[in-house]
This record gives C-alpha cells, structure tokens and sequence, in this order.
C-alpha cells in the first residue's frame, strides 16, 4: 500500500491526456485504414501540423480561437488530400495487393517533418492554454483542464465517427470499399474518391486534435514520429474496425505509460509500450475489441 | 571492362543451372579492390569515413533486402538488430574489457539471437502489421540502453571502445575500413550463392505468398526464420565493426532516420540483384553530401527517395543499370564480332532440351497402386454457411476423378480441406491409408498429393523453367549452410532441377518457352505451366481446380492429351471443372455435388443418365437437349 495514492491518480489523469491523443492518431489510422486497407504512416505527422499552424495563426498573428482551429482544420485536410494524391493515389494502378504504400506514407512522414524543420525551426514552442480554467483538484490530484480537454476531444470524435459509420452513407460507403474495393466499385462507388476523402477527414481529425493537444506537448516538428508508432500500438490494443476500439486503445495505453514512468522512470516509456504491443499479440493478436480480420486468402 | 558490364547486366538466379562465368567474379573483385584502394591513394581521412560508414551500412542494406527484396517479408528491424550488435561488442570491449575480436563475435550472435525474437511476431501476423511492428522495434531497442545505463553507458553514450589488434598494432581507419570491405565483400558473396541457388526459388514463392510456398511442399516458417536469422546476422556483423569507428556510440547513432536511409536504400537500389542496396546506399550518403546543408535536408532526401523509388522505380535502380550495361555490352561486341558470347536476354535453359519420355518414366517410377486417395464423410462450414455437408468419394491411381456441380456447390472447398488449405469440421482424408486430416498443406503436398489452382500462382518474374523448378522443393531440401558456402551440392541440386524441369516442359508442350517469364504466357499456357509444376514433385494424387477455365479452342485438346499421359503414369487425378465435354470426354469416374452433398457418383454414362443430376443441372423440366451433360 503505497503512502498515498495522489501521485497515481495525478499519472492516471495525465495518462487519460496523452491517451487522448494516442486515441486521435489511432482513430486517424482506423478511418483511413477502413476505407482504403492503408495505414497512413505520415498520420503523426499532420497532427504535428495542426500543432504548429495553430501556434502559427493563433500565436503568432493573434487570428481568433474559433477562425483558427478552422483554418488549421482545413489547412492539415488539404495537405492530407495532397499526401493521398502523390503517395496512395498513383500505387491503386500497380494491383490491389502491393504493400508498397508501407515505403511510401513512411516517405511522406520523414519528408513532411523534414519540411515542418525547416519552416518551424527545431525549437520546441509553447502554446497556451486554449480555455482560462484554473487546475482542479479531485482527492488531492491535480486534473488539468487542457488534459480533460483532449479527453473530451477524442470521446466527441470517436462518437461521431461511430455514428458516421453507424448511420449514414458515406460510412458505408467506406464500410463496403473496405471490405471489398472491386466489388464496391461494381456496384457504382468511385473508390479512388473515398480513398482521397477518408484521407482528408483523417488529416482533418488530425489537424484539430494537434491544435488541442499543442498547450499539453508543445508545437514541434519531431512531435508526430513517437506518436505514429504509439497510435499503431493504441490500434493494436483496441482493435482494427472501430473508432470505439482506437479510442480504448488510447487511453489504455497512456495511462499505462503514465503509470510505468512513475514507477519505473521515463527510460522506460518506450520499452513498455513495446512490451503491451508484444503482449497484445501474444495474446490477442486481434486487439481487446477488434472486429476486423485480415483476409487469409 | 566488359566483365564489370556483364556483372552489371547480369541476371544472378535469373537462368537456372548458369555456371556462373570466372570473369565476372574477377570484376567483382575488381571493382571492391579498386574502391577499396581509392581513399587510401588520396590518403583523405575524411573520405575513408565515408566509405567506411557506406559499407557498414551497405552490409545491413543488403540483409534487408534478402527480406524485403527477395522474399517480400516487410521485417523493417534491421537497425535495431544493427544496434544491438554494435552495443554488445561494445560494452563487452570497453566494459568488461573483452578482447575485441571476441568481443565482435559475441556482438555477431546476440545479433543473431535479438533478431530471431524480434521476428517471433513475424510468423503471429503477416504484412504491414509486421512492418509496423519490426519498425517500432528498431526504434525501441536503442533506447532500452537508457534502462541499464551502467554498463552501456546510457544515454550520454559509451566511449573507450578499443579498435582491435593485430600483432600487438590496432586497427587503423584504413585497416578498419579493409576490414568492413572484406565483410561486406563475404556478406554479397554468400548471398549470391543462396540466391542462385534452390533457395532462390523459395524465397520467390515466399514473395508470391504463403499459399504458393506451400503448394510446393515447403514450411514458410522454415523459410522466414532463415531468412530472419541471415538478416539478423548481416546486421550483426555490420555492428560488430561500426563502433571501433569512432570508439564511441550512443543510443542517438540509431535513430528512425538510419532505418529510413536503410530501407529507402533498398528500395532505389532495387530487390533483383544482391548488391543493388550498394549503390542505394551509396546514392543516399553521397546525394545530401553535394548540398552543403547536409542535415537539413537529409530526411527529405530519404523521404522522396522512398516515395519516388517506389513509384517511378519499382524493381529498383537494377533495372536500368542493367538496361544500360546491356546496351553497352552490345555496342562493344559489334564491332569484335566473334570470342564474345552475347549477354543472352531472357536466357536460354542451361538443361538444354528435355526429354517427354523421361519426364514420363519418372512420374511411372514414382507411382504407387496402393496410391488411393480416400475422402469419407467431409464436412467443413464457414459461419452459418454449410459449404460441405457430407462428401464421400475415391480416386484410384491411373483414373481421372470428376468432381462437378452447380457453382457453390462445395467443389473446391473439397479440394481446400483435402489439400489441408482449410482444416474440415469432421470426415476423413487419407492416401493409401495414411491420414491427411489436420496436416498443414505444406505437409500434405510432401505425402505427394499436389494441386494447382482456379488462378493460378505462379511466379510471374521468373521464368517457366524455373516455375517448374520451383514444384521440386520439396525433393531434395538443400542446407541453407550448403547453399550460401555454394558448396557442390547446392549447384548439383538446382542442375538436377534444372534438367528434371526441362523434361517436364517437353512432356507438357512447353519446352520453346522455357526461357520466358510466366506472365509473358496466354492464360491456357499458364494453365499448363502450373499443371507441370504441381507434376514436379512426382505425385501420387493431383488435384486439378478447373484447369481448363479460360482454355481456347485447341489448349483444351493440349489439356486433355497431358491429363491423359499423367493418368497413363499412373497418377491418381482429381479434376474439378465446369468444361463438360472435357469431363466427360476424360473422366473414369465422375462425382457429381449439390449443395456439399455427393448426389451421384458412377462413370460419365450413369452420370449422364441420372435424373437428379439433371434436375441439379438443367433445373425442374429437362427440355434442353443436355447439351452441356
């Protein structure tokens, strides 16, 4: 029995935090993954750059809150349009089966952090706080609001793609080029369009989810390759299919590492999200809440 | 020169049973000897770093590519395996005071050992998950140093590493650099003899998938663990030399980057060849060399290499350099005109013509009367779906087994569970009283029950010859020790495929096209090709997944008249089609399904005769004249 359970809770709240933005990426991953069978590599990276042309436009130039997390929305769907058109786009030709977009999205990634390096600098910029809350206090823990406020993000977005998917038909869309692109362009939906669209609305996801985490991480340009592979593991402990299953994942996962740096020490962030990732598929090699299957033939 | 160009313009593996031309590997030599020599004639410090730093990196380029290339296994770890080996070698020498060369040996097989347990989940999930996974432990190995910060130095990094002695002198930079020159030179050699060789063929099938991998008779986790285990110890052995550079390492010498400029060194390099990573790598290290902003662009430069390789440049760099070299190559011997050979375009088979009479007597001599195939009581669903409820029937050697009915009728999910591709709910399979039930397919395949496929799974890059080659793997397993030493034995083995291959082409009619790519073929000659290559392996039962779909006009005939030289071998056929005046003109003994359920069995007469048949067939009234029956 430890002394006193308040460093925990406080590692557990800050865990739900980064959790948050594991859940992002992850729910990034699982939208683009579901409509095109790609796992878009360079997704960290566009929520890199939410981060920074929010610091850019808000900041920087003073432009309103609101007017800028719409700008930064838009911006970061545009260039996650762009990165399908020239990395995904071009490879639908050379056969369904090619992996070759593992090499390309992974291209994309280190190319659009090296541009972000050079536009944004190597430094480290501070964002403030985007709501004036004062830290609150739940049995001697601190909770900050920026953390809660990109918890509340990932839950509000993970509901609404789940009711996109659910009840509408753009999701299903994407549901049935998902399961099967030659047989859903059969029956008369232009897959090189949903292919093009879920990027761009993941991108847009990613986008706004960087602006609110910046205030908790800083806007960096070397701020999304950790979180790619983090949201791959968030992914692969939810589960592949569901926006629900990306965002358990997430948060699972942060408040494991928050936890496993408090005990242990941060050396150990890394190794220990290795070790739930190895875990997983020993284990479940679906993830916790997975509903798709890889096709075996 | 012209042997540099021939080396160049070379197809290692690309024809079968080639004696590979002592020229070529005096050019090999040439060229490393002339590299190798360069920096030391300028006597620049600066450039035998380089040099040094492309050949550590070229040895783990070129493991990578035995994966990626070769095999087509997205296993992305070779960094993390490449800093293991550095950081075991180096703790051991500037720790605990080891010997260096000991030191480096030890650094060799932790290597080898971190990456056979790195590629565990390999063989759990497949593909990009793999990709992601490999990639994610190449990341976190460095950092794991952090955690015992006491031997390794942690993250500020781990100095006082001690070059290793000969004679009493270390190693000088040039030594050094000779040094990794030598390795890397080994590391090409070994992997040229593997990839000339039967193994060759299996890493291509393994590219293709496991299906293909294990419809010749070979365990794909055989494979993978190899391959892994070769990668892992080309990784190795570039980090066991990598650290007496500078005498220093830290956990940052492996970043992501390093895995970037490694992977995208091997893409725009290209996966025919074993040196093509050399260059990729050397274009990487030497291309943000011209700017003089080297890190800050140098991401970007790996970033475009790897999405314009992959895009523009598939099949790598090789391909036009190869073009070029061939070009060049003709140019020269035009005006010679005489000593010179030609380079040879697509390859002419080194068996030279094969012998239909042989390839005959050897299905005969393999044959077994007691050969029986028996399929009793088969069931197998897929969710609510009953594909095959009840599914009795046998095939005797020397007979054609029909197997037709209605599409969905259960035709080859029967041949799916007898091949062991689906594991069946309840029934038995077995051969001449062996059981077959619940063995893998790959298994299956080695009890001499092969198949071919509704599509059939070839190797579309390689030649026919070599696709036929490729049925033999499970004949006669080389060592892969055997292969990469390119000892005798290995080269005995793929000649004797080679001649095997050739005589199987003469008896299926394709002998003319031995020398073509597969993919060059009409569907009906791929049909046939594939037919050859699941008789490779000398089977006492061939299933046959409708083999005469997508036939024109007289490949039917050509189809037919082989079926019947195989049955006259002996072989016990199983043949699933929709062709009936195929069926019916071949067949002994025909089955006929209807929903997972046998209907009917007896020779095409009863068949024919039989009235639920035609009701399964021609639907309720029989007013069609039977035109298909």
């Amino acid at each position: 029995m430890p002394d006193s359970w308040e460093p925990y809770i406080s590692a557990l709240v800050a865990g739900l935090g980064v959790g948050g933005v594991y859940a992002l990426v992850a729910m990034g991953y699982n939208l683009v993954f579901r409509a095109t069978g790609v796992f878009n590599l360079a997704q960290g990276q566009l929520l890199s750059y939410g981060a920074l042309i929010g610091f850019t436009l808000w900041v920087t130039h003073g432009t309103p809150l609101l007017l800028a997390l719409l700008a930064v929305t838009a911006a970061v769907a545009a260039i996650g349009f762009l990165q399908e058109r020239i990395t995904v786009a071009p490879l639908s030709r050379a056969g369904s089966n090619s992996m070759a977009w593992v090499i390309t999205t992974l291209g994309a990634s280190v190319a659009l952090e090296n541009v972000a390096q050079l536009v944004w600098g190597g430094d480290q910029h501070p964002v403030p706080s985007l709501i004036e809350l004062d830290a609150w206090s739940i049995g001697g823990a601190t909770v900050q609001p920026a953390n809660m406020l990109i918890l509340l993000t990932a839950l509000a977005v993970a509901a609404a793609l789940t009711a996109v998917t659910r009840y509408t038909r753009a999701g299903k869309t994407w549901s049935a080029t998902a399961e099967d692109a030659e047989a859903a362009r059969v029956r008369g939906i232009n897959t090189r369009r949903v292919g093009a669209v879920s990027f761009a609305v993941a991108a847009a996801i990613s986008g706004f989810a960087g602006f609110v985490v910046a205030p908790v991480t800083g806007a960096s340009f070397d701020m999304g390759s950790s979180l790619t592979l983090a949201g791959f593991v968030a992914i692969a402990v939810g589960g592949f299919g569901s926006a629900g299953g990306a965002l358990a994942g997430g948060l699972i996962l942060g408040v494991i590492n928050s936890e496993a740096v408090l005990v242990l020490s941060a050396a150990w962030q890394d190794v220990v999200t290795l070790l739930v990732l190895l875990a997983i598929l020993a284990v479940r090699p679906n993830g916790l809440f997975g509903t798709y299957r890889e096709r075996v033939i | 020169m012209t042997a540099v160009l021939k080396t160049i313009a070379g197809v290692p593996g690309g024809t079968a049973g080639r004696r590979p031309g002592t020229a070529r590997e005096i050019a090999l030599v040439a060229v490393f000897a002339v590299v190798a020599v360069l920096p030391l004639i300028a006597g620049d410090k600066f450039w035998t770093r380089k040099l040094f730093v492309i050949a550590v990196m070229s040895i783990v380029a070129v493991g990578l590519n035995l994966v990626l290339g070769y095999a087509g296994e997205y296993a992305l770890g070779q960094v993390g395996i490449f800093a293991a080996g550095a950081y075991v070698t180096g703790v051991l020498t500037a720790t605990y005071g080891w010997n260096a060369w000991a030191a480096m040996l030890a650094g060799v097989l932790a290597a080898a050992l971190i990456g056979l347990v790195a590629s565990v989940p390999g063989l759990r999930v497949g593909g990009w998950y793999f990709a992601l996974t490999s990639l994610f432990i190449a990341t976190v190995i460095p950092q794991t140093v952090k955690i015992i910060p006491k031997p390794t130095g942690g993250e500020f990094g781990l100095a006082g590493i001690d070059r290793p002695t000969v004679l009493g002198h270390a190693l000088s930079t040039p030594a050094l650099y000779a040094l990794s020159l030598v390795l890397l030179g080994l590391s090409l050699l070994g992997l040229r003899n593997l990839t000339r060789s039967t193994w060759g063929l299996a890493f291509a099938c393994l590219r293709r998938g496991d299906i293909c991998l294990r419809s010749v008779g070979v365990s794909p986790t055989r494979v993978r663990l190899t391959i892994y285990l070769l990668a892992a110890v080309l990784a190795g052995v570039g980090g066991a030399v990598y650290p007496f550079l500078d005498g220093f390492i830290s956990p940052d010498a492996f970043p992501l980057s390093l895995s970037i400029l490694i992977i995208g060194a091997t893409i725009i390099g290209g996966s025919d060849a074993v040196w093509a990573p050399v260059i990729g790598v050397a274009i990487l290290q030497f291309v943000p060399e011209v700017s003089d902003r080297f890190d800050k662009y140098a991401l970007l430069i790996y970033g475009l290499a790897l999405v314009l390789g992959s895009l523009l440049l598939p099949r790598g760099l090789v391909v036009p350099l190869r073009r070029g070299a061939s070009a060049l190559l003709a140019a020269a011997a035009r005006p010679g005109a005489g000593t010179g050979g030609g380079t040879g375009t697509g390859g002419v088979p080194a068996g030279g013509t094969g012998s239909a009479d042989a390839a005959v007597a050897r299905l005969t001599g393999a044959a077994d009367p007691g050969a029986v195939l028996e399929v009793a009581g088969l069931g197998k669903a897929f969710g609510g779906n009953q594909a095959v409820a009840d599914v009795s029937f046998t095939a005797r050697p020397g007979q054609i087994t029909a197997v037709i009915g209605a599409n969905g009728c259960g035709k080859t999910t029967t041949l799916n569970l007898i091949s062991g591709f689906y594991r069946a709910d309840r029934g038995r399979v077995g051969v001449g009283g062996t059981p077959l039930e619940g063995r893998a397919p790959h298994r299956v395949v080695r009890e001499r029950v092969s198949r071919t496929f509704q599509t059939p799974l070839l190797l579309p890059d390689r030649t026919v010859l070599e696709n036929v080659m490729a049925g033999m793997l499970t004949r006669t397993p080389v060592g892969a020790a055997t292969a990469i030493l390119g000892l005798p034995a290995a080269r005995r083995a793929r000649a004797g495929f080679a001649a095997d291959a050739a005589d199987l082409l003469a008896f299926a009619g394709l002998a003319h096209l031995a020398g073509q790519e597969a993919d060059t073929l009409s569907p009906g000659r791929q049909r046939l090709l594939e037919v050859a290559r699941a008789l490779a392996g000398s089977p006492a039962v061939l299933l046959l997944d409708e083999p005469a779909a997508g036939l024109v006009g007289a490949e039917v005939d050509e189809l037919a008249a082989l079926l019947r030289a195989v049955r006259g071998a002996g072989v016990a056929i199983v043949l699933v089609e929709h062709n009936m005046r195929l069926v019916m003109g071949l067949a002994d003994h025909v089955v006929v399904l209807d929903t997972g359920t046998v209907i009917a069995t007896g020779t095409p007469d009863e068949v024919r005769a039989d009235a639920a048949v035609a009701r399964s067939y021609l639907g309720r009234s029989r007013t069609e004249k039977g035109e298909g029956l």
